[in-house]
């Protein structure tokens, strides 16, 4: 299995967490964004145990960097803009997978109606990418800044995320003779409190009449071609780096010392039986 | 004998003004001449509720078609005002200023040296 750690550090100088969860959990991609410091120093972290295998992959997206625990020649850019990075990751005798990392607009300078239109704009971004490797291997990740069942991640023309593998494995659906294609969102599965998981991935309290409080901003969904490889047991949302706990006393993130963000780590099963 | 059907419209003149999408079309042959064609403009223009969308990409062809969304803009069927971003250009001049400040932005410097020095390194 793959490994995939990701996690919005909101500009936090956090490089030894992150090395801490990267090691603990033996991640083999690593997913940031919002990361304050330079790749090199993310890097020297890194790499400063036994094992000294992680490479920087280029990109041009700032907000979004990607290291992996090989060689970077194998997570080839395929394109990026302001928040959205894409990679082909084509590791030998894997199956190839088309890896979006995103880090969409927040609530707090975008209404609900623009985060969905943008939604729609990263979803033909998406497409065009599969089509350009020739494969619907996606795995899209990131903070969204939308929860699973908001307009932009369920609509059609949006994300067109469910929540169900049985209902995602129809592949796609037509509207008004549009063919959309899905994605199988495990996230659903993240909200409220269960035993040993936090209550979602983003606290947000404010005097308003609607409030969630827990948010699940931090995702990962998956095309039906990939979805049987993605086991939604494996997928957490992490609160401890270490013996350290990223959650203040009343269990919500502490977001003085750490990101007001907490960390996410999934698997995805590459390997192809010949 | 019914008459024949006259033709009712007036004489049609073509605006003088330079529709965006032009000026985005101009940009994006100049920076495949200006770079030997190691990196290509690409203007892609879309519909949506009366209003058209123009995203401009840096275009690699060295590295497998690899693209950069450098920006978006949008306007109606008037042409101008152009919005992009938070800005609203209200005449062509304002939308070449504009553009002109993009392009010579930092970041936009940064992007194109960062993706001619990547094809160099791969060919």
């Amino acid at each position: 299995m793959t490994k995939f750690l990701y996690w919005n550090t909101n500009r936090k100088p956090l490089t030894s967490a992150i090395a801490t969860l990267v090691r603990a959990h033996e991640v083999d991609i690593l997913i940031l964004s919002e990361y304050a410091s330079s790749p090199a120093s993310m890097l020297q972290a890194l790499n400063s145990g036994a094992r000294a295998d992680f490479q920087f992959a280029f990109d041009l997206c700032e907000r979004i960097r990607i290291f992996t625990r090989f060689s970077s020649s194998f997570i080839r850019a395929t394109y990026d803009d302001d928040r959205v990075s894409v990679r082909h990751l084509t590791l030998p005798a894997q199956r190839q997978v088309l890896i979006v990392a995103v880090h969409l607009p927040s609530k707090r300078f975008w209404s609900e109606d623009s985060q969905a239109f943008e939604c729609t704009e990263l979803s033909r971004t998406v497409i065009e990418q599969e089509e350009k490797v020739g494969h619907r291997n996606t795995v899209l990740v990131g903070d969204l800044n939308m929860n699973p069942f908001e307009k932009g991640l369920v609509s059609a023309n949006g994300l067109n995320a469910v929540s169900s593998r049985q209902v995602a494995s129809r592949g796609s659906r037509h509207v008004l003779s549009r063919q959309y294609p899905f994605f199988f969102n495990p996230m659903w599965a993240h909200f409220g409190d269960r035993r040993g998981h936090p209550p979602g991935s983003y606290y947000y309290d404010r005097a308003e009449l609607v409030n969630h409080y827990w948010n699940v901003f931090e995702q990962v969904m998956v095309r039906p071609d990939v979805m049987e490889r993605c086991d939604g047991e494996e997928i957490k949302i992490l609160t401890t780096p270490g013996d350290v706990s990223l959650l203040r006393n009343d269990g919500t993130p502490n977001s003085k010392d750490f990101s007001d963000h907490l960390p996410l780590l999934f698997e995805i099963g590459l390997k192809e039986e010949f | 004998m019914a008459q024949p059907i006259p033709d009712l419209w007036p004489e049609i003149e073509q605006s003088q003004v330079v529709p965006p999408v032009a000026i985005l079309r101009e940009q994006a042959a100049l920076l495949g001449k200006k770079t030997n064609y190691l990196l290509e403009g690409r203007v892609v223009t879309r519909t949506n509720s009366g209003r058209f969308f123009h995203s401009f990409y840096i275009v690699a062809p060295a590295l497998d078609g690899y693209e950069y969304k450098l920006f978006d803009i949008s306007h109606d069927e008037r042409l101008y005002p152009v919005q992009i971003n938070v800005a609203s250009l209200n005449s062509e001049q304002e939308f070449m200023e504009h553009i002109r400040d993009i392009l010579n932005s930092d970041k936009t410097k940064s992007v194109v040296s960062s993706l001619l020095a990547q094809v160099k390194a791969t060919s």
